[in-house]
């Protein structure tokens, strides 16, 4: 029996809150204006906000670790993390090792050693709707790092590789490719690279320069990177602190790093919109600490935080504390994909 | 504005087939439309809400004398709202979507429409156009073509038969 006819704004607040991508397209099949309000490029924003404020705490490791299942999912819960058995599976052939992640969408390379020297052909890939798309780039030069950033004006995603000294833009949208100087020469920090997308619309990387560490975004507006600057106390610590990372905590940019001096962790959360940073927390007492390699995951209970990572006990308690970034990438239910181009379904 | 009295104020909703609800002003104006209407001096006599039948009022206001009850704790009212809603059959949620959207409660349309698409994510195409009574407007050949190109997508969902 057909019930009550829901106006088409009450049946888009309820299929942004279904968080199965899965069901929201196959939904598309039940009517045409189904199919217009899923495909919408607002829509599709509202769902992913949706989704991200109803964190599902699962996360993708980067790598398959040769299995042929797929990427390992995991899921956090409180100071416990649970490999369990689950796995993101479908990649897109022969690719293996997850580079980015900016609102679902994932930057994939392969892992062979050939490949990894030229770095020439990469992938985008969304796990949740199995849309793929293959990339070549036209730059033969050693890449320093990479990222991809979704601007939302435009609403096109744009793929930068950063060069020793320059870097190259591609735009999905309008199939472009634009090169720029760097201005400097600068050195990457770690093989997957050290970049994090906040709020979906900015990237961010860590860069080494003239062995310094230097904090550069990408301004998807004028297609530009800039450099941002350090918190005032990094620049007179220097030479005590190693192992810089960053974070994505409540939809800011978090900047941590180890204070060899004092064994502690510094961590400081960039304000939205403004280049200030704040100072949220020191953690002390903490040995032999590479935050490139150690798993260190920042978890909320009870609205309040703890640093834990497997080697130590739970350390302190922190200020609310959301995604983690490392060895894992987030893994969002979300409906993005580089539009005005052809996406081919993978075969199972 | 409501006048201060000292005893809790109670106010007349009127259904659309005419059953009448007495419901506590402190209640009721979680509703943004009722409040709108006591702050304009309708609260002394019957307030009419065309909208809302009386066996969705009668849930409606189960749900705000519920809700109101408990303090300032978003946890416990998170768990209520789940309680509440978790009995409730397709037919009576969409009633309560239609009713929470024109009384303007956010806080029931958000948990309600939440709990629709919980229910929906396993169903099928045919047990959605059925259930919000929407009518295929795609030509055999255009709906083959969109079931094609998400074609996992209909991997283990429900069968068909069920209500």
């Amino acid at each position: 029996m057909a019930t009550s006819n829901i106006p088409s704004e009450i049946i888009e607040i309820i299929l942004s809150k279904l968080s199965s991508v899965k069901s929201l397209l196959r939904f598309k099949a039940v009517s045409k204006s189904w199919n217009t309000i899923i495909s919408d490029p607002l829509f599709i924003q509202n769902h992913l906000q949706s989704s991200n404020s109803s964190p599902n705490n699962l996360f993708l490791s980067r790598n398959t670790n040769s299995t042929d299942r797929g990427f390992p999912l995991i899921k956090f819960e409180g100071p416990k993390t649970k490999p369990g058995e689950m796995f993101v599976e479908n990649i897109p052939n022969g690719y293996s090792v997850i580079l980015f992640e900016c609102n679902g969408v994932l930057l994939l390379t392969s892992l062979s050693d050939r490949d990894r020297r030229n770095n020439r052909k990469y992938a985008l890939w969304n796990p949740s709707t199995r849309w793929e798309r293959h990339l070549e780039t036209r730059y033969k030069d050693h890449v320093v790092d990479r990222g991809i950033c979704y601007d939302k004006i435009t609403g096109d995603f744009k793929v930068v590789f950063i060069y020793t000294t320059e870097y190259a833009i591609y735009s999905c949208k309008y199939n472009y490719w634009r090169k720029k100087k760097l201005g400097k020469k600068c050195y990457g920090a770690g093989d997957t690279g050290s970049g994090i997308c906040i709020d979906g619309d900015t990237t961010y990387w860590i860069l080494e320069e003239s062995a310094k560490m230097q904090l550069v975004y990408f301004d998807s507006r004028i297609d530009e990177i800039k450099v941002l600057q350090k918190p005032e106390q990094l620049s007179e610590d220097d030479k005590y602190v190693s192992s810089y990372n960053m974070a994505c905590l409540r939809g800011s940019l978090c900047l941590y790093c180890y204070n060899k001096d004092e064994k502690s962790v510094q961590m400081w959360i960039k304000e939205k919109g403004i280049h200030t940073w704040e100072k949220v927390i020191t953690i002390g007492n903490i040995e032999n600490l590479y935050l490139w390699s150690t798993q260190l995951c920042f978890v909320e209970v009870e609205n309040k935080a703890t640093n834990y990572s497997p080697t130590e006990k739970a350390v302190e308690k922190l200020v609310g504390i959301d995604i983690y970034r490392g060895r894992y990438v987030p893994y969002r239910n979300s409906l993005y994909f580089p539009t005005g181009v052809k996406t081919k379904t993978i075969k199972a | 504005m409501a006048a201060e009295t000292g005893t809790p104020t109670t106010l007349t909703l009127k259904s659309n087939d005419d059953e009448l609800f007495s419901v506590a002003e402190s209640a009721a104006i979680l509703s943004v439309t009722i409040r709108n209407m006591v702050e304009d001096g309708c609260a002394g006599g019957v307030i009419p809400l065309d909208n809302v039948d009386g066996k969705t009022l009668a849930s409606v206001i189960t749900y705000m004398n519920g809700i109101s009850a408990i303090p300032a704790d978003e946890e416990k009212k998170k768990s209520y709202r789940d309680k509440f809603l978790s009995d409730k059959d397709f037919e009576t949620l969409a009633d309560m979507v239609l009713a929470a959207n024109y009384l303007n409660m956010s806080c029931l349309m958000d948990a309600v429409s939440a709990k629709i698409a919980q229910v929906m994510e396993k169903k099928s195409v045919g047990w959605v156009r059925r259930k919000f009574g929407i009518e295929n407007d795609y030509t055999p050949e255009e709906e083959a073509a969109v079931k094609e190109e998400h074609k996992w997508t209909f991997e283990g969902v429900e069968t068909d038969d069920d209500n």
